[in-house]
């Protein structure tokens, strides 16, 4: 039997989830640790989603997207300081989020390419350094606490909380993990969407050549500026749910680490394919996750003992995986062969 | 166009060409490698800024637009080594092309609103590709093109944009003899079918001497001739320019 492609990747994808959630299971680790896993699971799919429209679409380096997610965090913590319902927040943070894009995208777009990943990547840091230093607007490294969170409420009372006590986790977690997901869904519909379309056909033409889609007749750096700027949009939300599910807004979580986790999910996943983002992410934090508790045998017990040891585990487990499937999990291999 | 130049550095790669292409005209630019033809094309296409000179595209002064904005007013330009977009699939190359899409917009894009549109540029799609025989590598990816195929889907890509001037550069080079027939048939076929004026880059001489109305020469950067191609042949400076002079 012959699969078509959506089946095929929903099939990568749920196997992805099981095996993760399956080797959880198999650990003995409770509902709980497992919450916590697939919040981080979920966060970074959404993230990583922008930079799969901006990168894997369009062809566009955009090394900043935590600063993306540092505006969306701390419009809510700021909104919540200057006494601004959470709604406004929030749609601060996503006009903010877009609109930066564009001023970052209006100088460097008509550049040479790298003049883009340069000048995102000195806008994240940036970005984290005011954080850090202009204590009048984001309190510095102490950070934004004390805010708001979207159905705190509902979610610890009454239904939702004796459904969560039946599944053994905090109602509050798991609400967050829901609302997660519902946002990394919808954001995926979205742009899936978009890429789908005959704006999605342009932004793959400049990722294959820019002259050619110019002398097509596409006005190609509006096409760069809009997927720039909507592929920051899903950095703000992470950015919000972020601070939501952590309580806190603050520079340190804003390191460009984050970014390249995103690029590393990406290119896991499969770069040209939307979906790559949502396999990726659930890969690479399992194997994050699960290299935090596994305890390995023997002469490599010592890469189980120290928290830098861990990632080396997870590394080489990614470079076997990269050597296995060079295209990405749910990438096509055809593409690979064309490739520039 | 009127006194076009361009320098790289001290070398004057186009120096002060003028030259008309009448309307469903085809006229041939031949001249030996490094003569700045395919510079020329450039700065028409608006693809590079030109140093001096003036444009114009049916009456109206084009000069310093840029290449979207020309294609969009009925310039197309294919390349002298054939640019697939390697990919993406034959049809969405083709598809790409068509002018005037109401689904390249954001909004219109996520509301669905271009589906109608999009069959009938499927449509027509599907037919130019019929027209110049690649319908059966319609949902190959591009990359996978021999040369002469991807010359073929360019001029496919071209003929989307409904043109009222086609540049051509070098539609034959590299392309195996059975199937430069075909493209030269094809060329023929358009001008026919679609009315517009041609200006070709052609290194196959006798080929470009045969089927244009008109040919220019350059050399140097300057246009050295510029006649009906029975003059020439027999042109004493344009042996020279290929020749070296006696």
């Amino acid at each position: 039997m012959k699969l078509g492609r959506d089946a095929r990747d929903g099939l990568v994808l749920l196997a992805a989830v099981l095996a993760v959630f399956g080797a959880f299971a198999a650990l003995g680790l409770g509902t709980g640790y497992m919450v916590n896993a697939g919040i981080l699971i979920a966060l970074f799919a959404l993230f990583s989603l922008g930079l799969a429209l901006q990168f894997g679409q369009a062809g566009l380096v955009n090394f900043g997207q935590v600063g993306f997610a540092a505006i969306g965090a701390y419009a809510v913590g700021i909104a919540h300081l200057q006494g601004w319902p959470m709604g406004w927040g929030v749609l601060l943070g996503l006009a903010a989020a877009a609109l930066f894009a564009a001023l970052l995208g209006i100088p460097t777009l008509r550049l040479r390419e790298d003049y883009l990943a340069i000048v995102t990547i000195g806008f994240a840091e940036i970005l984290r350094i005011v954080a850090t230093s202009e204590v009048w607007l984001t309190q510095g490294p102490l950070g934004i606490r004390g805010f708001p969170r979207p159905g705190l409420e509902w979610a610890t009372q009454g239904a939702w909380a004796s459904f969560a006590a039946r599944l053994g986790a905090n109602p509050y977690p798991l609400f967050v993990l829901a609302l997660a997901l519902l946002l990394t869904g919808l954001s995926y519909a979205a742009l899936a969407l978009l890429v789908r379309s005959p704006w999605g056909r342009v932004l793959k033409a400049i990722r294959e050549d820019e002259g050619v889609a110019e002398a097509l007749g596409k006005d190609t750096f509006r096409f760069k500026l809009q997927a720039l700027a909507i592929g920051a949009l899903p950095g703000a939300l992470f950015g919000m749910l972020f601070a939501w599910a952590y309580a806190q807004v603050v520079p340190d979580n804003f390191t460009t680490i984050n970014t390249f986790y995103a690029v590393i999910i990406v290119v896991l996943g499969g770069l040209g394919n939307l979906r790559g983002a949502l396999a990726g992410s659930v890969v690479l934090w399992g194997l994050i996750s699960l290299a935090q508790v596994v305890k390995l045998p023997g002469p490599l017990a010592f890469l189980s003992q120290a928290g830098p040891a861990q990632y080396l585990v997870v590394g080489l487990v990614l470079i076997a995986l990269m050597m296995f499937r060079p295209q990405g999990l749910v990438g096509r291999r055809e593409e690979m062969l064309f490739g520039k | 166009m009127r006194g076009l130049a361009k320098a790289f550095g001290g070398v004057r790669a186009v120096d002060a060409v003028d030259l008309d292409v009448g309307p469903g005209e085809m006229v041939g630019l031949i001249g030996p490698n490094g003569a700045g033809k395919t510079t020329l094309f450039d700065l028409v296409a608006g693809a590079l800024p030109a140093d001096a000179g003036s444009v114009r595209l049916r009456g109206e002064d084009v000069t310093g637009k840029p290449a979207h904005d020309l294609a969009q007013r009925g310039l197309a330009r294919t390349f002298q080594i054939a640019r697939a977009l390697a990919r993406m699939t034959v049809l969405e190359n083709v598809c790409l092309a068509a002018p005037g899409q109401h689904g390249e917009r954001v909004l219109p894009a996520m509301l669905r609103t271009w589906t109608g549109q999009e069959r009938e540029v499927e449509a027509r799609a599907r037919e130019t590709l019929e027209f110049l025989g690649l319908q059966e590598h319609a949902d190959a990816y591009a990359g996978s093109l021999s040369g002469g195929q991807r010359k073929l889907l360019e001029l496919g890509r071209a003929m989307m944009l409904k043109p009222r001037l086609m540049l051509l550069d070098e539609p034959l080079a590299g392309v195996n003899p059975v199937l430069a027939q075909r493209i030269l048939e094809r060329i023929a076929a358009i001008r026919a079918l679609q009315g517009c004026a041609f200006l070709v880059i052609e290194h196959d001489v006798e080929s470009v001497l045969r089927t244009c109305d008109r040919v220019a020469v350059m050399a140097h950067g300057k246009k050295i001739a510029d006649a009906a191609p029975d003059d020439i042949r027999v042109d004493r400076s344009v042996l020279e320019a290929y020749l070296g002079a006696a």
